[in-house]
């Protein structure tokens, strides 16, 4: 899965969990909590159904990577390399 | 504060609408320094969110340490996002927002974390994600609708001993083990599932029959 790809999902992922805003508006190298008004729980559920569409383990420690779109996709680009 | 038996209270939390300040935070205004913040957040909700937050941490501050000037006293923002008072060491704070409510604590005892959820929120994570294997047989021990209630609180308590931690723990580093109705401990799972050293002390709450609230505080010695 190449980089657009991966935006697509996360982005595609989000607007299921706040589907009142718009994500593909979002600046993205801004935290996504603040962009998008998410909580804890909205977070632990993106990161969770991003983990379940790319069949790969996200360890909680690695969760701060996944704070805005581009660290997100940047720790994905690299965990999917290693799971290769 | 003291209390009736004597002993010095370490610990205070206290919860208010977001948009609907009881009369004496109304009267209690806020510093120029949180005025000036509160006009660089652009988002108006966000902005009221953070006017009731800190109006009633520092209503919070001044119900626990009557003889600090919780007016003035300066409320700085750690990287993690927590806030931290300065100037004042032994004086540790936490605020939560969600759905319309806010909550703030306040503890002399040690780091203090707090979380409030609604009872009517059914969007939890998946269990694995966040909860340990015993926390998981505990859960299928409740009668099925009875559960989303106590998940509820399993989830406050834990992110309550996350922001009290501000780091180190994870979710399924700890578990949770509840005391009766409203109090219990975190304990940190070295091994999966085992009892470990105790991390936080739990208070829960349920706030005007809509949501739960859990306030972690972590023990001196941890």
């Amino acid at each position: 899965m190449n980089t657009d790809e991966l935006h697509d999902l996360i982005i595609e992922v989000l607007s299921g969990i706040a589907p009142e805003t718009d994500p593909t508006a979002i600046d993205p190298g801004e935290d996504l909590r603040d962009e998008l008004d998410l909580d804890s729980m909205d977070e632990l559920n993106m990161i969770t159904r991003v983990s379940e569409r790319l069949g790969i383990d996200i360890p909680e420690r690695d969760y701060p990577q996944m704070r805005s779109l581009d660290g997100a996709v940047s720790y994905l680009t690299g965990r999917l390399a290693t799971h290769a | 504060m003291d209390r009736a038996d004597g002993r010095q209270r370490e610990l205070a939390w206290r919860t208010c609408p977001i948009h609907d300040l009881p009369r004496d935070l109304q009267a209690m205004g806020l510093p120029a320094t949180d005025l000036a913040r509160a006009t660089s957040i652009a988002d108006p909700a966000a902005r009221q969110r953070f006017l009731t937050g800190r109006t009633l941490l520092r209503a919070t501050i001044a119900e626990l340490c009557p003889d600090v000037d919780a007016h003035t006293v300066a409320i700085e923002v750690a990287a993690s996002g927590r806030p931290t008072i300065a100037g004042c060491a032994d004086m540790h704070v936490s605020v939560s927002h969600t759905h319309g409510l806010a909550a703030a604590a306040v503890s002399t005892r040690g780091p203090v974390g707090i979380d409030v959820e609604p009872l009517s929120r059914t969007d939890l994570p998946p269990g694995h994600a966040w909860l340990t294997t015993s926390e998981e047989d505990r859960l299928a021990a409740h009668p099925p609708e009875e559960r989303r209630r106590h998940l509820l609180r399993l989830w406050v308590a834990k992110e309550a001993t996350l922001k009290a931690h501000d780091t180190r723990v994870t979710r399924r580093s700890i578990t949770i083990h509840p005391e009766g109705h409203d109090r219990g401990r975190a304990v940190e799972a070295i091994e999966p599932d085992a009892d470990g050293p105790v991390v936080a002390t739990l208070d829960w709450e349920r706030v005007a029959h809509r949501f739960v609230l859990a306030v972690a505080t972590v023990p001196v010695e941890a």
